[in-house]
């Protein structure tokens, strides 16, 4: 073959490497980063790789073109005759935020920054910014578009959370507890006992959809895992403030477990979140004000604000999440009245009762003991509460896009569980 | 669209993927309502004499399989279709480094490992080679065969691994095998070139082909063909596919795709196969 005309647009030195596992690794990623019918040139010491080389390149579909003695070393070309893998990004450098901060709002530059409506499902786990090679298995993910989990606050939320992590075990000033009137540490007892059975539903829920969300929306599933390391940490606390004190865990209700299981089985991740982050933990926010209003000790008023600041990202999520669809696809608030009447059709079947216990003790906390004086009086208050979780739920309703009638309508049927 | 008869294939089944190969190119055509449908054999003489017979209407064919129907046939046979690898196949001969083997020359006094006698690859057409290059492989070679398979042309592959083998422990100190087998074996790191090296590469020759009769009809012999060759390699069942055939396209069986084969006429006439 004539040699003149044939420049090389890539080169690489093999030295003595022999033909062999490495050597072929090396001719492949080369020729992989060579545009079709672009030459790369190798230049090797060995000449016993000629015949190699070229056997290699007519089963790769790759064409040797030629040989050339350089004397003490040999230059072998081979013109690549596959398509090369796009290019990926070289000599992006983020910017740095006041303090050296590294924000995750700035790194959507380049690649990385092409966030898509809609994401292939032959993505596999291949970071969104990198090349892939072609024949990634499906990995079966359902959650594949922008829509389906995205929220315009996300990104905030999620550097906000990584900010207000704290820590159950040294963070609450356990310390300060006192001793409480047996009363009084029963209802703390119970209605913590109710508050990590809650948190149970909140940590299950998200985490069974995480699997399910395309990884081309990371920053999603970054969220989305603060949030489950929030639940696993009110968890802990809400557990650890219940045996604290000398008490212990109290009761479950079947009514509690029936309403935590109704949300545990929406296979749809908009009416979940909807149910989960908007409804359920919205109005558990109104819980946790109360609780904390009428804490009988700087413990349990510690944890329940702790606590309470989570979940209000939580609820900021679902929030931002709902309507963002909603904004999309107003159509979709069909969907909404639909999941609240699923629900409320699963928790009517059966004669479940009520939250007797935890009522109970929401008086007596409310109410300060009890004697019947003091119960009749915390009976009012969480009449109060529960007029004031209506109000602040039909407002979080309008804040999602629904008319007032609807709200009304999806409020006054929530579940007595308040969840 | 028109077509009253299934078309007919048949393949030899020497490994377990040669099942979902075939699945996958019978969907492939139904997809396109073309109706085609396989049938797998043990061996390739089995297949030969569907072919003639007229049970079947198109081979899957190695080169041997192939040059034994043209005979049968004075060379009327068609040669529809192949895979871009199955030109320009090559074997080697490949020997210890211990052995002082340079070139095919040096093979005269040494023990020569050969694979199953009916592949073309690691035994026929090797042989073929070296006796024409002026070495009398039954005098001046020690020949030790490994007939494994007999009955798949070489198509397991496993007789090359014997070959290997056998230079491994030193029972031969030069064998033969396909390319593709050479440097699969290269690439996995399963052969050490400061044991074992390839010592001589042979002329171009072209291996498997689909083969029918001079009867089979002309419309749908082309549009078989057709949807061949618009096999997109971009989706998943088809890439998976030409993964497990060894192919990156199917191409047209003409030009030095054909002359390929003339080799391996004589070379089978000489030896009386």
């Amino acid at each position: 073959m004539d040699v003149h005309g044939l420049t090389p647009d890539r080169q690489l030195d093999l030295g003595d490497i022999p033909a062999g596992p490495d050597l072929f690794l090396l001719v492949r990623n080369a020729l992989q980063r060579t545009e079709q019918g672009q030459i790369l040139e190798l230049i090797s010491t060995v000449p016993q790789i000629k015949n190699d080389l070229q056997s290699w390149c007519r089963l790769h579909r790759h064409r040797f073109l030629m040989a050339l003695d350089g004397g003490d070393h040999y230059r072998f070309l081979i013109r690549s005759g596959t398509a090369a893998l796009d290019k990926p990004d070289w000599g992006i450098r983020l910017p740095l935020r006041k303090g050296g901060k590294l924000d995750i709002r700035d790194w959507f530059e380049g690649r990385v920054g092409e966030l898509r409506e809609h994401a292939s499902s032959y993505v596999g786990f291949v970071p969104r910014g990198a090349v892939a090679e072609p024949g990634i298995p499906d990995f079966g993910f359902t959650l594949n578009r922008k829509d389906d989990v995205w929220s315009d606050n996300l990104l905030d939320l999620y550097e906000q959370a990584k900010a207000g992590q704290w820590n159950a075990t040294e963070d609450i000033d356990w310390e300060a507890l006192p001793q409480l009137p047996e009363d009084l540490e029963w209802a703390v007892c119970q209605i913590m006992t109710f508050l990590a059975e809650n948190e149970y539903s909140a940590l299950y829920i998200p985490a069974k959809f995480m699997a399910r969300i395309n990884p081309h929306y990371i920053e999603a599933l970054m969220y989305l895992s603060t949030l489950i390391q929030d639940e696993s940490r009110h968890i802990e606390a809400f557990t650890k403030r219940a045996l604290a004190g000398g008490g212990g865990l109290q009761y479950s209700s079947t009514l509690t477990e029936r309403s935590l299981h109704s949300l545990f089985i929406q296979e749809d991740y908009f009416k979940s979140s909807f149910l989960l982050h908007v409804l359920g933990e919205g109005t558990f926010l109104d819980l946790l004000t109360f609780i904390e209003q009428h804490s009988p000790d700087p413990v349990t008023r510690q944890v329940v604000t702790l606590a309470k600041i989570d979940e209000g990202r939580h609820v900021a999520y679902g929030i931002g999440h709902v309507r963002h669809i909603l904004q999309q696809h107003p159509g979709m608030a069909k969907a909404l009245v639909e999941a609240a009447d699923e629900r409320n059709e699963y928790l009517n079947g059966a004669d479940a009762g009520d939250n007797s216990h935890v009522m109970e003790a929401l008086a007596i906390l409310a109410g300060g003991g009890r004697d019947p004086g003091r119960l009749k009086a915390g009976f009012i208050q969480v009449g109060k509460l529960k007029t004031v979780m209506y109000e602040h739920r039909v407002q979080r309703l309008l804040q999602i896009g629904l008319d007032r009638e609807t709200a009304e309508a999806i409020s006054k049927s929530h579940t007595p569980n308040f969840m | 669209m028109g077509q009253n008869h299934t078309l007919l294939i048949g393949a030899v089944a020497y490994d377990p993927k040669v099942i979902p190969i075939w699945d996958i190119i019978r969907e492939y055509y139904r997809k396109h309502d073309f109706a085609l449908d396989y049938v797998l054999f043990s061996n390739y003489e089995a297949q030969v004499d569907a072919l003639l017979e007229g049970f079947i209407d198109i081979a899957w064919n190695t080169n041997v399989a192939y040059v034994r129907i043209q005979r049968r046939l004075e060379g009327k046979a068609k040669a529809l279709a192949m895979r871009d690898t199955d030109i320009g196949f090559t074997s080697k001969i490949i020997a210890r480094t211990d052995s002082g083997i340079e070139s095919l020359a040096d093979l005269k006094g040494k023990r020569l490992a050969l694979g199953s006698a009916d592949s073309g690859q690691a035994a026929i057409l090797p042989y073929h080679y070296v006796k024409t290059s002026g070495i009398d492989p039954e005098k001046d070679l020690t020949l030790l065969r490994f007939d494994l398979d007999v009955g798949k042309h070489g198509d397991t592959g496993t007789s090359e691994l014997e070959v290997v083998r056998a230079l491994r422990e030193g029972e031969a100190d030069a064998g033969a095998v396909g390319d593709s087998t050479w440097i699969r074996l290269l690439e996995q790191g399963q052969v050490d070139t400061r044991e074992i090296r390839a010592v001589w590469t042979s002329p171009d020759y072209s291996h498997c082909n689909f083969t029918a009769l001079p009867s089979l009809d002309d419309a749908l012999a082309e549009r078989f063909r057709e949807l061949l060759f618009a096999m997109d390699p971009a989706d998943p069942d088809i890439r998976n596919m030409m993964e497990m055939e060894g192919l990156n396209e199917w191409v047209k069986a003409e030009g030095a795709g054909l002359d390929g084969y003339r080799v391996l006429f004589d070379a089978m006439a000489d030896q009386g196969l």
